[in-house]
């Protein structure tokens, strides 16, 4: 039966965009017994509502006519959970025990914190599956240490270092994810990442210095020339000025943040290779998916929040409208291969350690 | 009863067009469009996932075989007739009816408003007693650190000034509930919080040079000292961390999102530094300051005087932006309030059971 449904491999290139069919009005039904359930249950609910919250999203989402699909289980969430709460109340005991004690608990936190990330990664590959063939996440802790720690406190204490630690991240992130044994790849010139970074820098920068020239010449007109002055009303008095300055430039910060990390994640998800030779574009606009982060700011805070579910929607279908494969071959052989050596492989995927972060 | 979907063979990627059923005892049938027959047998090990909104329905087999649909209302019937429990049917039911469900949020969201409006008070009063005074000491180092790196300035206190200061705070502080020895005064130059004083959790009590030199006499001192000293007895700074923290602990760990959490506990030392003290904590402190002037045979109008002065002056000259009435709003009920401590009140609920009923104990009571 399977020879007569297996087409010959050819290396046509075919492109599948990704399609994304979830609403905001039905994804606001999960979302209500969600948040109903979770507040019912004083917050045990949690893991499940994460659970069917991934469930709907994936399941929305396709790839050439299948959709994605997560599996995990929330107990294993909630384990999860309980590890992180551990962690945590040790640091309140740390607390109370002196210095020594509170410096041993950072020390061990951050020891952890890699291993923590790395399994939290791996959960998720692994539950996550589309047709049937799951993902896998495989790094050492070295590398989940220099990516996760090392280079991030290196790029918060440098700045110049933050494309370099984005990029680390970007190759812990991807080169160890596979499509059951098929490996992703992530390249780029990190002069790119470098650009990109740059580019974020000189636009918070202008931001700033033009707010303060505005600033600056608010005062020089209201104190040099006070006789046209005293005929014009400023609606704020000094200190709701500097809340005024705070929120204007709050706003254009975020706008910008938004901008830099979407054509981050472009360069990083248009780089990627799946075993050389599928490849992944991503082309949503960093100013129109900005422009949506802060609409959706506004009118989440407009309606109490519930504007919520409606804004992830109008959020991810953009963005998944933007995201294509291209695939060189037969995406079906290729699938079947990855379902062979899955079942000959088995799935070792659940164990005692196999707990959501 | 027939469920149309797609049938995948064990490790297949491609499908075929589908219709199950259940035959039988309890037996699975796949069968195409045209009654071949792709899978016939006991759903022994089949793993179907729990119904979500529109999603697909995937029913698995053991031997790797699935079978996927459209039609969630069949899947589940389906299952029912193997003896197998659909899951996701109550959340399913719930989504259907979201009316009812959205006016039970309401209902919570509401209940939850009036239980943290009656309880979280109570709550952070508790939870500000009970913290260890090992916490509260990193924590006012970390603020005073934070202070004195932006705000504050080294004293430009003269020795005798400083002396004459520490022999006054003696006085107030054998009045407050860690009597002598357990609160510290230290001398700042404030320049950017003008003429102040705070006290910090662990008992520190922080008075600026300008408070000092706006002072003129020593019932003043006491006053302020008596005061601040009331704001360490009641734990009004942690009772404010928590109050300001406590919504946000309530979401995180409704959401779960515990990351948030780490996130405040760094930045407590912050909050101390900055949060404003609010009218109800400051009239406690004005009630207690009061008190312990009285019994140190001072008068608190002096202390009222010194608000007015601060308050005339805040605004004025170079310290616009800050001072101890900065943040006060009512100064001037305030100021009512304390000139009327000059006389020790009178116990209107004092006597027998006429008194404690009397109008006069019940708006004692309410004034509160």
């Amino acid at each position: 039966m399977n020879a007569v449904w297996r087409a010959p491999e050819t290396d046509v290139a075919t492109t599948h965009a990704v399609e994304f069919r979830g609403t905001g009005r039905e994804y606001f039904r999960v979302w209500l017994v969600n948040v109903t359930l979770t507040l019912l249950t004083l917050g045990l609910y949690g893991p499940w509502a994460k659970v069917r919250t991934r469930r709907y999203f994936y399941g929305v989402t396709s790839l050439a006519g299948h959709s994605f699909d997560y599996h995990a289980a929330p107990m294993r969430i909630l384990l999860g959970r309980i590890v992180i709460a551990g962690v945590l109340f040790a640091g309140l005991v740390s607390l109370q025990l002196g210095r020594w004690a509170v410096a041993m608990w950072a020390i061990a936190a951050i020891a952890v914190f890699p291993l923590l990330v790395r399994q939290a990664i791996r959960f998720n590959a692994r539950n996550t599956s589309w047709r049937g063939v799951r993902f896998n996440f495989h790094a050492r802790y070295r590398e989940a240490l220099f990516a996760c720690v090392l280079l991030p406190l290196a790029g918060l204490l440098t700045l110049f270092l933050l494309p370099a630690a984005r990029g680390a991240w970007d190759r812990f992130r991807v080169n160890h994810l596979s499509f059951d044994g098929r490996l992703f790849r992530v390249e780029y010139s990190p002069a790119r990442m470098f650009a990109i970074f740059a580019t974020g820098f000189v636009l918070i920068v202008g931001v700033l210095v033009a707010m303060i020239g505005a600033t600056m010449g608010v005062l020089v007109f209201t104190t040099r020339m006070h006789d046209v002055a005293r005929h014009v009303i400023i609606p704020v008095d000094p200190t709701s000025f500097t809340q005024v300055f705070t929120l204007l430039f709050g706003t254009c910060a975020f706008f910008i943040a938004m901008f830099v990390m979407q054509m981050a994640n472009n360069l990083t998800l248009s780089n990627t290779t799946i075993e050389g030779r599928h490849r992944i574009v991503s082309k949503p606009s960093p100013a129109r998916v900005a422009l949506i982060l802060l609409g959706n700011a506004v009118l989440i805070a407009l309606t109490l929040g519930l504007f919520w579910p409606f804004a992830k929607v109008r959020l991810a279908r953009y963005r998944m409208s933007q995201i294509s494969v291209i695939a060189q071959g037969d995406l079906d052989a290729f699938t079947a291969e990855a379902l062979e050596m899955q079942s000959t492989m088995g799935r070792e995927l659940s164990g005692l350690l196999e707990i959501g972060l | 009863m027939i469920v149309a979907g797609r049938y995948f063979p064990p490790s297949e990627a491609r499908s075929i067009a589908a219709f199950a059923s259940v035959v039988g005892k309890r037996q699975l049938r796949f069968e195409t469009e045209d009654a071949y027959v792709l899978f016939e047998g006991p759903p022994r090990g089949l793993r179907s996932t729990p119904r979500l909104a529109s999603l697909t329905r995937r029913i698995e087999l053991a031997n790797g075989a699935r079978f996927e649909t459209e039609d969630n209302d069949g899947a589940d019937a389906l299952l029912w007739k193997l003896w197998r429990l659909p899951r996701g049917r109550m959340t399913a039911r719930l989504e259907k009816g979201w009316p009812a469900v959205a006016l039970l949020l309401l209902l919570i969201a509401a209940g939850g408003y009036l239980f943290a409006d009656r309880a979280a008070p109570m709550a952070t009063e508790h939870l500000a007693k009970v913290t260890l005074i090992t916490m509260a000491h990193p924590m006012s180092e970390q603020a005073l650190l934070a202070l004195d790196r932006y705000a504050l300035t080294p004293t430009g206190l003269s020795a005798a000034d400083q002396a004459r200061a520490n022999v006054l705070f003696e006085r107030a502080e054998a009045q407050g509930r860690l009597g002598a020895g357990g609160y510290r005064l230290v001398f700042r130059g404030g320049w950017r919080i003008g003429p102040n004083a705070f006290a910090l959790p662990d008992g520190t009590i922080v008075m600026t040079d300008s408070l000092w030199a706006t002072m003129q006499d020593e019932d003043e001192a006491l006053g302020v000292f008596a005061h601040e000293i009331s704001h360490v007895d009641h734990a009004h700074q942690l009772q404010r961390v928590y109050q300001i923290s406590l919504w946000p602990a309530a979401v995180a760990t409704l959401t779960g999102d515990i990351s948030r959490m780490s996130e405040m506990a760094a930045n407590l030392p912050g909050l101390i530094a900055q949060a404003p003290v609010p009218d109800d904590f400051e009239r406690q402190a004005d009630d207690d300051a009061g008190r312990m002037m009285r019994a140190l045979g001072a008068k608190p109008s002096r202390l009222a005087a010194l608000l007015e002065r601060l308050d005339r002056a805040a605004c004025r000259g170079k310290d616009c932006l800050g001072g101890w009435v900065s943040d006060h709003a009512d100064v001037a009920a305030r100021v009512a309030r304390l000139k009327a401590e000059d006389v020790a009140p009178v116990n209107a609920c004092a006597g027998d059971w006429r008194a404690t009923l009397s109008l006069a104990c019940l708006r004692s009571i309410a004034s509160r």
